[in-house]
């Protein structure tokens, strides 16, 4: 009892709701900038140059079957190390930056997939039509193909923001300090982890259950316009 | 104005089209029938490049059309010349009728919005659908949506109108309004290819009739040489199937 009063305080609760609006803003940026590198994978992907299909396939499997904690550490330890070796001065990115470039690159793999597979399950016909109008392909894309494409991204889009912030913590280990590392510092402090790693989890739970309501109700409205 | 000369397409092993020709003149109209996987769809689509043959060469006012899409530009305004009328209507699900029928215009022809909305309501209202521009295709019946697919490949004042099977995704009662439809533009003078089963519509609209079978034109000729005095014993026995 003494103990969670000690440790529930505004001051704490303060520095743990910054913490999780640290994880929010990084899931935001790594999610904006995955998506725009998965409309250039996607785009790589159904593109009909052989090498541009041949880059975007590395880039999505070496992703998506390497662990994302490595992918953080290449980023936090290996790439300072070979820009290093090239320039022969050392450099120093901030963490934040190596975790949002790391989480960006990780979610781009996964979003091209995704938008890949929704603008390829457009129905045939729709392809068809537009082509004997005379449309080109690039007006197809915009008028046609992407806007009911765009129904098919949204909702697992949302669900990549979900996972975007429980894996934002990952960045805990190289000393970002999003809401989970806020925890485990305060559990250092008073030599108890129970209760901030409790407090943690209600906070990722509040942001996560909230995301997926909103999703829902989206869902919802774009079904409506079918 | 429109040849197609021994036009061969496989899908795989499978020989959709074999060394088919065709000529179409303006002002004629073509029926193409035939048993189901005849080949009669694949040859239209080879047409406007839906379909790109292995052998065989298309000419549009003696002009030889490149499918392989070296030229994409030449492809599209070839494209914009000919309507395609397809068996599952193909309307923009996400655009209201009227964004349907202006698009086209307004995107590839460069025609002002408001130029092309009139012209899309007349055309909406020769079809007999004036009040429903601002409908969308889901609130549509399926005659509903084919007048409207009709409608949206006029407002690009095709040359020549193209009808893969319009009637075949339709519920019977509702055959009749878009065959209606088809026999104005007939009347009006437009020229046009058409793969159908109606074979009423073919007898009585058709300037020449084609029968394929196993992607071969095993017989061609008038309405009233196919119909009433067919010669291939395939043809016979399909006749006898259909009529």
């Amino acid at each position: 009892m003494e103990m969670i009063q000690k440790i529930v305080t505004a001051e704490n609760l303060i520095f743990m709701l910054k913490a999780a609006g640290l994880s929010v803003v990084i899931a935001t940026a790594s999610l904006l900038f995955g998506t725009i590198l998965g409309v250039l994978g996607a785009a790589a992907k159904i593109s009909k140059s052989k090498l541009l299909r041949g880059i975007a396939t590395v880039y999505v499997e070496v992703i998506r079957g390497t662990p994302m904690m490595l992918q953080i550490l290449f980023f936090y330890l290996g790439v300072p190390a070979i820009m290093r070796a090239i320039t022969g001065t050392p450099i120093n990115p901030s963490v934040y930056l190596i975790g949002i470039v790391a989480i960006s690159i990780n979610s781009g793999a996964y979003s091209t997939e995704l938008i890949r597979s929704a603008i390829q399950a457009v129905d045939r016909g729709q392809w068809e039509a537009s082509k004997s109008l005379g449309l080109s392909y690039g007006k197809m894309m915009r008028y046609i193909i992407l806007p009911q494409a765009f129904k098919r991204i949204v909702p697992p889009l949302v669900s990549e923001f979900i996972t975007l912030i429980k894996d934002s913590s990952l960045l805990s280990t190289i000393g970002v300090v999003e809401l989970l590392q806020s925890a485990k510092v305060l559990g250092a402090r008073f030599y108890n982890y129970v209760i901030p790693l409790l407090l943690a989890s209600v906070v990722y739970l509040a942001m996560t259950l909230t995301i997926s309501h909103f999703s829902k109700r989206l869902e919802r409205r774009l079904a409506e316009s079918d | 104005m429109i040849s197609l000369r021994h036009i061969t397409k496989k899908f795989g092993q499978l020989k959709a089209v074999s060394d088919a020709s065709l000529e179409v003149e303006k002002g004629e109209i073509i029926c193409l029938i035939g048993p189901s996987g005849s080949g009669k769809s694949t040859f239209l689509r080879c047409i406007n490049g839906l379909e790109e043959p292995e052998e065989g060469e298309v000419y549009i006012d003696g002009k030889k059309v490149d499918t392989k899409a070296k030229n994409p530009k030449e492809l599209e305004q070839m494209r914009a010349k000919m309507g395609f009328v397809f068996q599952h209507f193909n309307l923009f699900p996400h655009r209201s009728v009227l964004d349907n029928l202006t698009l086209a215009p307004i995107q590839v022809l460069g025609v002002s919005k408001e130029e092309a909305e009139k012209r899309a309501r007349e055309l909406l209202a020769r079809v007999g659908l004036a009040e429903k521009a601002d409908a969308y295709p889901a609130q549509l019946s399926g005659g509903q949506k084919q007048r409207v697919a009709i409608a949206r490949s006029l407002c690009m004042e095709p040359e020549i109108m193209l009808f893969d099977e319009p009637t075949s995704a339709l519920d019977p009662e509702m055959v009749g309004e878009v065959l209606d439809v088809m026999k104005e533009l007939a009347r009006g003078g437009m020229t046009m290819v058409l793969v159908t089963h109606e074979m009423g519509f073919a007898r009585e609209v058709a300037t020449k009739v084609l029968f394929l079978d196993e992607g071969q034109i095993l017989e061609q000729g008038t309405p009233k040489d196919i119909f009433e005095n067919p010669q291939h014993p395939r043809l016979r026995e399909f006749l006898s199937k259909v009529l």
